[in-house]
């Protein structure tokens, strides 16, 4: 062997060198060694083992020596030997034990390295069926009780090196655990510590093992807790990590090493006599870190132990666990008088709390360990659970006796008197919970006396004085089972009075029964009795589903359904009272709690509306409480019967505890009524208002509305699993048309009420949409089976909402539009997207689909219908003053009463509104099936062919077209948008294109009425729709050169020889036309067409004449004085010989060419209410299209800037002239918009060719945001000087860009800068090669975008020279502008912060003055926001 | 140093304040100031750039220790006058000038030239309060102060903010 040298070297360096290669080569060999060369080695590691310098080497080997082979697939080198590795001969094991228990003793003065490595061999030895085990459980069966225990340290290992291989009775095993008690005692490093605690779970584990002797666990038992609790509780500093070291590798935490001391500590119950008074010396102090490890090793200890270890404890350990629970009400009384005014137990109690809830569970977990009949019996005579009982009596008295004395007092009582019930709900809950056995025998000491004091507090309403001595004795009556002194109760006046006691009553009953629910719950109690181990598993009290459902847990189920009657008959009572207090409470909402006295005496008949509140609130927490039981006992029986079908003990218990389907209607009655109200309420008051200080919930603040929100959530949930149970399943049948008419009947009323029940149902239609409507399909999918409920009630509520919002759109008035108007966004957005992303095959989605169906028909039909019944008042839309009656749905417009300001208020709101019925159209549309979107498109297609042509004739002939057609119109678009591609048949495909066609063509005609302007839209997305599905790529190509490239291409503006004459009409047209070859473009593009690149090109010679025209401006330009002059002139470069009018039906068409160069790329572009998403259900959608698309964009936009214009825009911030040439505006708002609709990962990849162009886009849109204040002008200081500047620069409002103007551009600004920003952002988080030399090329203009950016304030307007509604409208779309603008700044500043990350420093520092002077001026900015940014960038920059 | 000069603070949680709904005063669109309405800089937006100073001497900010408080600031949007008391947490504390230099640091960093920062100890609050406060008034002594690297280093650790989230690291 090569190896002997240098392992038998007398340097030691060489020695453990050597070992360390031993233990390599016998790990890597180990299969193809034979049972006698193992001893040889094993011997061989064993005295090097001894030998202290190569001790972590040796140990290391003989790991690998004991590790059992790895089983060999292949023969090696033939034979059986190699076949099956053999395995460690028990003589060579016990060798090596030998050594491994001799080093162990002194491994205390080792090094951290070889510390771990003994305790790591220590740990494969004691391993669950490892070498030890084994060999003590031979020797016993061999030579049962042959040999001497306890073989002493010196001998051991010389008589097991002296052993014969063949002897067959070895010597026993050495004891490992003195051993380890040696080695571990002292032990500070945390990474040894974690091993060592492992150490003693293996060791005990080991001794516990069956014929395993625990004699020596049991005797050094003590000493091993000695051991263990001066690491309790663990105190541990993580050192600050290394900057070299990897981070993963010292990630331990103070949480892993607690984690493993409490595993520890549990390991066996030998150790329960000597850690139990440890934890609980740790409980009682007042460091917190040591009460919530004594709590959580408690709460795992406890379980393992067993009822037997437990038994002796079971007298100390309640004390101290109830002290933990009541924690907060002792501090609470102490502290009350300071925070009684804040309104129950003050913010010194909520350290607390987190703690005593964590005690409350810990305390199930004891009882539960403690098994029946042990703990939950000290615990129910206690007295701190009959003082509750007394409490809660003692609450209705008190109430009536406030009216005497002070407030202040009172309110100090009643501070103490919630603290007190608050922490003996959880004591209660928590001893209930424990098991069945452990309700039962609360049911007669605690919940029967409970029960009877709730129902007495609600007892009947006109309750007078007549009544009282009747109540008086019902109580007494119903008390008698404890010492009652029932006088109390009967002295209260009216059950208004006693509030208090039904507020306790209610949440003490609840606490118990969401415990409860809690435990039944098969996740939660499956992974409870995983975790407290096999070893408890028959002790009986192992909780859990099982203990309830099974036999014994008959009783507790008894109790428990008994408090669950009681409780919903309360409920049942409580209602009515709480409806009319809501209905009659007046308007003194500032009744303090502790008032509620006089404030019940100020109004009788009802509750004071604090009270009111708080007991809404509580019983929305039982019936939540309640539905929780409800759905927990049908999962526990679900699983149960499972695991053992056809067990009528488990029907029974279940059936127990299920609520009634009678009791569920009145749940979802109460649930529906309660969250209604409150919604209500809080749309009347403003936002937020309903949200209240709930006393029962330690003053945290709870929204009753919202509560009762989430209960219903979870009742809709209900239905799924009751499938099973025949009876329930009605009831779920029953449950959704009664919140349906209820929450319909409450939409069709009028008020606040309507707004309330839309967003709540709504709410519920679209539970899943968190999660499903974002994500893909496949969760849906996953999630579908547990959502049935939502869909149904979505489907009903479809079903239900059609006839209301086809009579809405009959008569609607102001109010009702914007309701409409809300309720269609909400459906389409949110309630539909859910439903389409259900599987076709889900019988709810078919139910939905037929609804949908229903409502898209009627609504195509009824649109014209309605129209007709109007009375065919004047022309639906197309008036010549643009203030036209609205047209999807046509209600009579008060056009006498308002002027000018209502009438385009009316259209604005009514193209809202047809943009929405689009918008649900099209949605509808979607979710319909194959066969319901075939007998829509065919209607749809009529419809629109009626437009097409009869707007054809109208051109020629000049008869207005059929106004009812006109009104369709955008409801059928919406429809073609939401066909599925397939549905599409070629040639009607083509007579689609056709007459859609000819309608947007048609509008330019001169004398037809122009189309409106959301109708347009919604008409160009159809279009582009049909395009898109189209299938016979041929007649496409056809269609393209025969009729799209004559009517709509060559029609442009830019093109050739149009847009010479012409008036408003025209503009709007051409506009109209730009967005259509926009649309279609996109429409192509997706389909990777050929025929893209013409339409690309046609939408860039939209922009071109301002391209060419800048050349001669730049010319006459040169000696132009003003930058102001500049701006118009480039702006309209034909203004010199051209009538303003067509200067603005250019720029309004090439400014739609821009946006249409966004919509050529993004993902989902909507118009008009109408959207096409570039899905492949719902588009023809080809591989890359998007990137092809967007480099083709690129590609012809760079081409269409001159290098000098991009050069000259470069050198624009260095010159504080005016810049002899700019990019014309079109360009750069093309560019804008084309970056942000892209998706940013192209932007990214594109970044080196894409710079130049965007950065001089941003420049000029700054330019065009913020007129006058060049990126060069830095004279004066602030954004009002500027303002004045501009004032003066521009001295007339016509000749600055218009408002609208400067809010696109800076929306346009905005999307630019949120490019560069990704850019930064991106380059500074990982950065790329590319990506940062474009940046770091171009960083002088980078900055200066970020600083013209970061200044771009539109200009002051002074409107006061127009009529008052163009000047409010002027000054709403300005409000646009700035906000906009200010957004734009926030991401420039945004951009600056990146900066400095993303680009060198040395490239910016020449830069830097620069940046900060814009900085300065920015933190004056009118937004705060934005002076924030300000703030940090300032710090960025000037920290370097 | 050796010894702390109020070696047991009484800490006070930092609270969670929020700007009460839109102020009610609504300008005239066609103020000096542009279309976009301004929002004022009050004194809210002032705590809230001194708020998370450290103070020198424990790990505390000045707000957990009560130092400053949003009611001790009054501010002039304007005419561009801010004005601050402090109350240092022990009478002889001998780190008000300290924190007093930090605070105006802070405000000079975080606002716009034209304001002028007044800093004083809250009346009564303080043994030499009289001469502290001439001390945080005079700008000739305060530049001399920053002149000094160490006292600079100082104030730079005190502006830090809390575990290296930025001062001003309210998140917009």
């Amino acid at each position: 062997m090569a190896l002997q040298g240098p392992l038998t070297s007398p340097e030691k360096e060489a020695r453990e060198h050597g070992t360390r290669l031993l233990g390599e080569v016998v790990a890597r060999a180990r299969p193809s060694l034979s049972e006698g060369e193992l001893h040889t080695l094993a011997e061989f590691v064993a005295a090097r083992l001894r030998d202290w310098p190569c001790v972590g080497a040796a140990s290391a080997a003989a790991r690998a020596l004991l590790q059992p082979p790895p089983p060999v697939p292949v023969p090696v080198s033939g034979g059986a030997e190699a076949a099956a590795a053999v395995p460690l001969r028990d003589d060579s094991a016990l060798v090596l034990m030998e050594a491994t228990s001799e080093m162990l003793r002194t491994a205390q003065s080792f090094r951290q390295e070889e510390r771990s490595a003994l305790l790591q061999l220590l740990l494969e030895l004691a391993a669950p069926g490892g070498r030890w085990a084994a060999l003590a459980a031979g020797r016993r069966g061999g030579a049962a009780g042959a040999a001497a225990p306890a073989p002493g340290s010196g001998t051991g290992g010389a008589g097991g090196e002296g052993a014969p291989p063949a002897l067959p009775p070895l010597p026993p095993p050495p004891d490992l655990l003195d051993a380890f008690l040696g080695a571990a005692d002292g032990e500070k490093d945390p990474r040894c510590l974690l091993l060592a605690f492992q150490a003693v779970q293996a060791l005990c584990a080991m001794h516990h093992a069956p014929g395993a002797d625990a004699g020596p666990l049991r005797a050094l038992a003590d000493e091993l807790v000695d051991w263990a609790s001066a690491y309790f509780p663990i105190a541990f500093n993580p050192p600050p990590p290394r900057p070299g070291s990897a981070p993963a590798a010292a990630a331990i935490s103070r949480a892993a090493l607690a984690g493993a001391l409490e595993g520890a500590l549990a390991a066996s119950p030998f150790l329960a006599a000597a850690a139990l008074p440890l934890m609980l010396e740790k409980l009682s102090s007042t460091y917190r870190p040591a009460k919530e490890d004594a709590l959580s090793a408690l709460r795992r200890c406890c379980p393992a132990y067993g009822p037997d270890a437990l038994g002796p404890h079971v007298a100390q350990l309640w004390p101290a666990l109830r002290s933990e629970v009541m924690g907060p009400a002792a501090g609470g009384a102490a502290a009350s008088a300071a925070p009684a005014a804040a309104g129950g137990p003050g913010g010194d109690a909520d350290g607390r709390l987190p703690l005593a809830r964590v005690a409350a569970s810990c305390l199930t977990a004891v009882v539960r360990a403690a098994g029946p009949g042990a703990m939950d019996a000290v615990a129910l005579q206690d007295a701190a659970v009959t003082d509750l009982v007394a409490v809660v009596r003692g609450a209705g008295a008190s109430a009536a006796a406030t009216a005497a004395t002070s407030t202040a007092s009172a309110a100090v009582a009643a501070a103490r008197a919630d603290a007190q019930v608050l922490c003996g709900s959880m004591l209660l809950a928590a001893v209930c919970a424990a098991g069945p056995a452990a309700t039962q025998r609360a049911q007669p000491a605690v919940l029967a006396p409970l029960l009877a004091l709730l129902r007495s507090s609600l007892g009947p309403a006109g309750a007078g004085a007549a009544a009282a001595p009747a109540e008086a004795a019902d109580a007494a009556a119903a008390a008698a089972s404890t010492s009652g002194s029932s006088s109390s109760s009967g002295s209260s006046g009216s059950v208004y009075c006693r509030w208090n006691q039904t507020l306790y009553g209610l949440h003490l009953l609840t606490s118990v029964v969401a415990a409860v629910a809690g435990e039944l719950e098969p996740g939660s109690s499956g992974s409870d009795s995983g975790s407290s181990g096999g070893g408890s598993s028959s002790s009986g009290g192992g909780g859990g589903a099982g203990a309830w459902l099974g036999p014994a847990g008959a009783g507790g189920v008894e109790a428990l359904a008994e408090v669950r009657t009681g409780l919903t008959s309360c409920l049942a009572l409580l209602q009515p009272l709480l409806d009319a207090s809501s209905s009659s409470s007046s308007s003194d909402a500032d009744v303090a709690m502790d008032a509620s006295a006089v404030g019940a005496a100020a109004a009788p008949g009802c509750y004071s509306p604090a009270a009111a509140a708080q007991l809404r609130l509580a019983a929305v927490a039982a019936w939540r409480a309640l539905l929780e039981l409800h759905a927990a006992a049908l999962a526990a029986a679900a699983a149960a019967a499972a695991a053992a079908p056809a067990a009528p003990a488990v029907a029974a218990a279940r059936d127990k505890l299920l609520l009634p389907p009678g009791e569920l209607q009145a749940a979802a009655r109460q649930l529906a009524a309660c969250a209604l109200s409150a919604g209500s309420a809080a749309t009347a008051e403003g936002a937020g208002a309903a949200a209240v200080a709930c006393r029962m919930a330690w003053g945290r603040s709870m929204d009753a509305g919202t509560e009762a929100e989430a209960a219903l959530r979870q009742l809709l949930r209900l239905p799924a699993p009751q499938q099973t149970a025949e009876g329930a399943a009605e009831a779920g049948a029953l449950l959704v048309p009664l919140l349906v008419t209820s929450l319909t009947q409450a939409m069709g009323q009028h008020g606040p009420a309507r707004g309330a029940a839309l967003r709540l149902a709504v709410q519920l239609a679209a539970a899943t949409g968190g999660s499903s409507s974002s994500s893909g399909s496949s969760t849906a999918a996953a999630a579908s089976g547990s959502d049935d409920g939502t869909a149904a009630f979505a489907a009903a509520l479809l079903d239900a909402l059609a006839p209301l919002l086809l009579h809405r759109a009959h008569d609607a008035s102001a109010a009702d539009e914007a309701w409409l108007r809300d309720c269609l966004s909400q459906l389409s957005s949110r309630v539909l997207a859910a439903l389409a992303s259900r599987p076709p095959a889900d019988p709810h989605r078919g139910a939905a689909a037929a609804a949908s169906q229903r409502l898209a028909a009627a609504a195509l039909g009824a649109a014209a219908d309605a129209w007709a019944a109007a009375g065919c008042r004047g022309l639906p839309f197309g008036d010549a003053a643009g203030a036209a009656a609205p047209p999807g749905a046509p209600a009579p417009l008060h056009q006498g009463a308002g002027g000018d300001l209502a009438a385009s208020a009316a259209a604005e709101a009514s193209a809202q509104l047809v943009a929405g019925w689009a918008g649900l159209v099209q949605q509808l549309t979607a979710v319909c099936d194959d066969r319901q979107q075939l007998a829509l498109a065919m209607d749809a297609a009529e419809c629109i062919a009626t437009a097409g042509s009869s707007s054809s004739n109208s051109s020629s002939g000049g008869g207005g077209p059929p106004a009812a057609d006109w009104v369709r119109l955008p409801l059928a678009c919406g429809v073609v948008a939401g066909l599925r591609p397939a549905l599409l048949a070629p040639q009607s495909t083509q007579a689609l294109a056709d007459s859609l066609l000819r309608l947007l063509a048609a509008g330019g005609g001169a004398h037809a009425a122009a189309l409106p302007e959301h109708s347009a839209c919604a008409a160009a997305v159809a279009l582009s729709a049909a395009v898109n599905r189209w299938q016979d790529a041929a007649a496409l190509d056809g269609w393209i050169a025969g009729s799209f490239r004559p009517a709509l291409l060559e029609h442009l503006p830019g093109s050739s020889s149009s847009s010479s004459s012409g008036s408003d009409g025209v503009a709007g047209a051409a506009a109209t036309r730009a967005a259509a070859v926009g649309w279609v473009g996109r429409a192509l593009a997706m389909r990777n067409h050929s025929a893209l690149g013409d339409v690309i090109q046609a939408l860039l010679a939209l922009l071109n004449p301002a391209t060419a025209a800048a050349a001669t401006t730049a010319a006459t330009a040169a000696d132009a004085a003003t930058a102001a002059d500049m701006e118009v002139e480039v702006e309209g470069p034909v203004a010199a010989h051209a009538p303003a009018s067509s200067h603005t039906s250019s720029s309004d068409a090439s400014s739609a060419a821009a946006e249409a160069f966004g919509v050529l790329v993004a993902e989902q572009a909507a118009s008009g209410g109408v959207c096409l998403p570039a899905r492949p259900a719902a588009a023809v959608c080809r591989v890359l299209w998007q990137q092809r698309t967007f480099s083709l964009c690129v590609q012809a936009l760079s081409g269409a800037v001159s290098p000098q214009q991009l050069r000259a825009s470069a050198a624009t911030p260095a010159a504080t002239s005016a810049p002899p040439q700019q990019l014309p505006l079109p360009v750069a708002m093309a560019v804008a918009c084309l970056v942000s609709a892209a998706p940013r990962g192209l932007c990214r990849a594109e970044a080196t060719r894409l710079t130049p162009l965007l950065l001089s886009s941003v420049l000029r849109l700054c330019a065009e945001v913020c007129p006058g204040a060049g990126p060069g002008a830095d004279g004066p200081a602030n954004a009002a000087a500027t303002a004045t500047a501009t004032a003066t620069a521009g001295t007339a409002a016509s000749e600055l860009p218009s408002p609208s103007a400067v809010a696109q551009a800076a929306a346009a600004l905005r999307g630019a800068l949120g490019v560069v920003g990704d850019w930064l952002a991106h380059q500074a988080a990982q950065p790329a090669a590319a990506l940062g030399q474009a940046l770091q090329d171009h960083v002088t203009e980078l900055v200066a975008c970020v600083c013209a950016a970061a200044l771009a304030v539109p200009p002051a307007r002074h409107t006061d020279s127009v009529a008052a509604s163009a000047a409010a409208a002027a000054a709403a779309v300005a409000a646009a502008a700035a906000a906009a603008a200010a957004a734009a700044r926030e991401e420039a500043l945004r951009c600056g912060l990146a900066l400095m990350e993303a680009v060198p420093y040395h490239l910016l520092h020449p830069l830097r003055p620069k940046v900060l002077a814009v900085i300065v001026r920015a933190l004056d900015d009118n937004r705060r926001s934005v002076r924030q940014l300000a703030v940090r960038a300032r710090r960025t920059w000037s920290d370097k | 140093m050796d010894e702390l000069i109020n070696p047991n603070p009484v800490v006070h949680e930092r609270r969670a304040t929020q700007r009460s709904s839109k102020p009610i005063q609504k300008q005239p669109v066609d103020s000096a100031l542009g279309s976009g309405e301004r929002e004022p800089i009050d004194a809210l937006e002032i705590f809230e750039h001194i708020r998370d100073i450290n103070d020198p001497e424990h790990p505390y900010t000045l707000e957990q220790l009560n130092v400053v408080s949003e009611d001790m600031i009054e501010v002039d949007d304007v005419r561009g006058r801010v004005s601050v008391q402090f109350t240092p947490t022990v009478a002889h504390c001998s780190m008000a000038t300290l924190i007093g230099l930090s605070l105006r640091v802070k405000l000079w960093r975080s606002l716009p030239p034209r304001f002028k920062v007044d800093i004083k100890l809250s009346p009564g609050s303080h043994s030499s309060e009289a001469a502290v406060n001439k001390q945080l008034g005079d700008k000739e002594r305060v530049a001399a102060a920053l002149e000094n690297p160490n006292l600079l280093a100082m104030v730079n650790k005190c502006l830090a903010g809390p575990a290296g989230a930025g001062a001003a690291g309210v998140a917009p």
